[in-house]
């Protein structure tokens, strides 16, 4: 298949549905198998192709084009069992770095700095709220998606062109750069949402910065005793009750 | 009920099947559910808690991860069936209060729904896999549809269940006209104390977000940064 004729859009398009086949066995594998069979027409070789492409991988979803791109090249020559094999050990040897990356850089940084900042813009605002939310969260999912988007296709173009060389991608230039930016975007996004959220608390008065400090250490400490969120947030919600009681009912009575 | 439930749905699916183009996230979701039943105000409120507080909730690989976007909806949905109080014109503090258990607490039942949908993802992916190995167009067609499906019930059912079991501990609490919401006694006597309970998540909310997205060598510029900036907003 030449380059010209591989169906780039429709490919990248059903690798959106990446996760439907989620399973044990094979991870995303089938998954992969469904993003890619728009290029596995060829009646040639197609059982021993299909079975390459939906063998075990895992890998973060955006990052997977440029996998996809690679295999698309690589599938090209699959004709044996042997080739199959092949193909499936490489796609294992290339599971860890697709995730590892694509996990750092989106799932840990981009996306929940994104998601920071649409509530800290929420949280910022005294009244009517309602546009600040409108045009945040618009401009959140719009970027997030776009940026995405671009990205998958430049990675799915790499893949194509690097095909079994794929993990020299992992040497791009351009790397070290955005981990920096989104270190950066990061710290904005955390300082900013914690100015906005102390603000609000400030707005009860001192008992309000008592429970807000008290939830913050709690989640510290969850987080360092390797406790649930769940765990977190009830003795938060206790703690700020115990505040509370100790405030309204003790403190008022005071002379 | 219904629409929360289809509303979970797609709060699902965008999660951790489809797109994943944060339309499935609190922040979004439970606001745009709030704005559904014309109460906008409760899906705001959930929104922000949540959505902060599973910030560092990640799913990866195989990893089990806490359902903390069906526990906001579930949250929502809940507090969204309650009139709100009649004394402030706002959701009395004590509804907030046992929706958010609600919402925490089927966040973390959620764990075991991916491990569960996954397991019967096997045997599909497989028959996936030999119907399209045989160039079986409309065998691969059903067997998309079948995986769709399962993801739709899990996340159909789960939604459900959770919301129902909402509306069950609003009734045992409230009795049977549990949607009038709170009468003003409870309101009163219960608004003072369950209030306290905003500034805490936000406190768990931010530090969540700083574990998130902050390495521990930048922590101290973050805290002292968002300490100067709280003082100078409050």
């Amino acid at each position: 298949m030449s380059d010209e004729r591989v169906p780039k859009r429709t490919i990248l398009l059903r690798s959106l549905a990446l996760q439907v086949f989620l399973n044990y066995k094979t991870m995303q594998g089938s998954g992969y198998l469904f993003a890619l069979r728009p290029a596995l027409r060829e009646p040639e070789h197609h059982d021993e192709k299909s079975r390459a492409a939906g063998s075990f991988i895992n890998g973060h979803p955006a990052f997977s084009s440029a996998a996809l791109g690679a295999l698309v090249t690589r599938l090209r020559r699959v004709e044996t069992a042997n080739d199959v094999q092949e193909i499936a050990n490489w796609k294992r040897e290339l599971s860890t770095p697709l995730g590892a990356i694509g996990d750092s850089l989106i799932w840990e940084r981009f996306k929940p700095a994104v998601l920071t900042l649409v509530v800290a813009a929420v949280l910022l605002v005294k009244e009517d709220v309602a546009p600040v939310w409108r045009y945040s969260a618009l401009t959140a999912l719009v970027m997030y998606n776009c940026v995405l988007w671009l990205f998958r296709g430049w990675a799915f173009g790499q893949g194509l062109r690097l095909g079994e060389r794929l993990t020299e991608l992992a040497m791009h230039p351009a790397l070290p750069r955005v981990k920096r930016a989104l270190r950066l975007g990061g710290m904005f996004a955390a300082s900013l949402v914690m100015a906005a959220a102390i603000g609000k608390s400030g707005t009860q008065g001192l008992p309000g910065h008592a429970q807000f400090a008290a939830g913050f250490l709690i989640m510290f400490g969850a987080a360092h005793l390797r406790s649930s969120t769940l765990t977190a947030a009830l003795l938060a919600i206790l703690a700020s009750m115990g505040l509370g009681y100790l405030f309204h009912f003790n403190l008022s009575v005071l002379p | 009920m219904w629409l929360a439930a289809l509303a979970g749905t797609v709060v699902y699916l965008d999660t951790s099947v489809i797109g994943q183009t944060l339309l499935g996230q609190p922040i979004i979701a439970c606001v745009l559910y709030g704005l559904l039943v014309d109460r906008p105000e409760v899906g705001l409120f959930f929104g922000v808690i949540f959505e902060l507080m599973w910030l560092a909730n990640l799913q990866i690989g195989a990893a089990k991860f806490a359902e903390g976007n069906l526990g906001a909806l579930i949250a929502t949905a809940t507090a969204a069936s309650i009139a709100p109080s009649e004394v402030t014109g706002e959701p009395s503090w004590f509804v907030l209060l046992l929706s958010t258990a609600v919402g925490l607490i089927f966040a973390h039942l959620g764990r075991e729904l991916a491990p569960l949908v996954r397991r019967s993802m096997n045997g599909v992916a497989e028959s996936y896999m030999n119907a399209a190995a045989r160039n079986d167009d409309a065998a691969a067609r059903g067997w998309t549809l079948a995986a769709i499906g399962i993801h739709t019930v899990a996340g159909f059912g789960f939604t459900l269940v959770g919301v129902l079991c909402g509306q069950l501990v609003m009734r045992l609490y409230f009795g049977e006209f549990y949607a009038l919401g709170p009468s003003t006694s409870t309101v009163e006597a219960t608004d003072v104390l369950c209030s306290s309970m905003w500034p805490a998540l936000l406190g768990v909310g931010a530090a969540a977000a700083m574990l998130q997205l902050v390495t521990r060598r930048d922590w101290i510029w973050v805290i002292a940064l968002g300490a100067l900036g709280g003082v100078l907003l409050s």
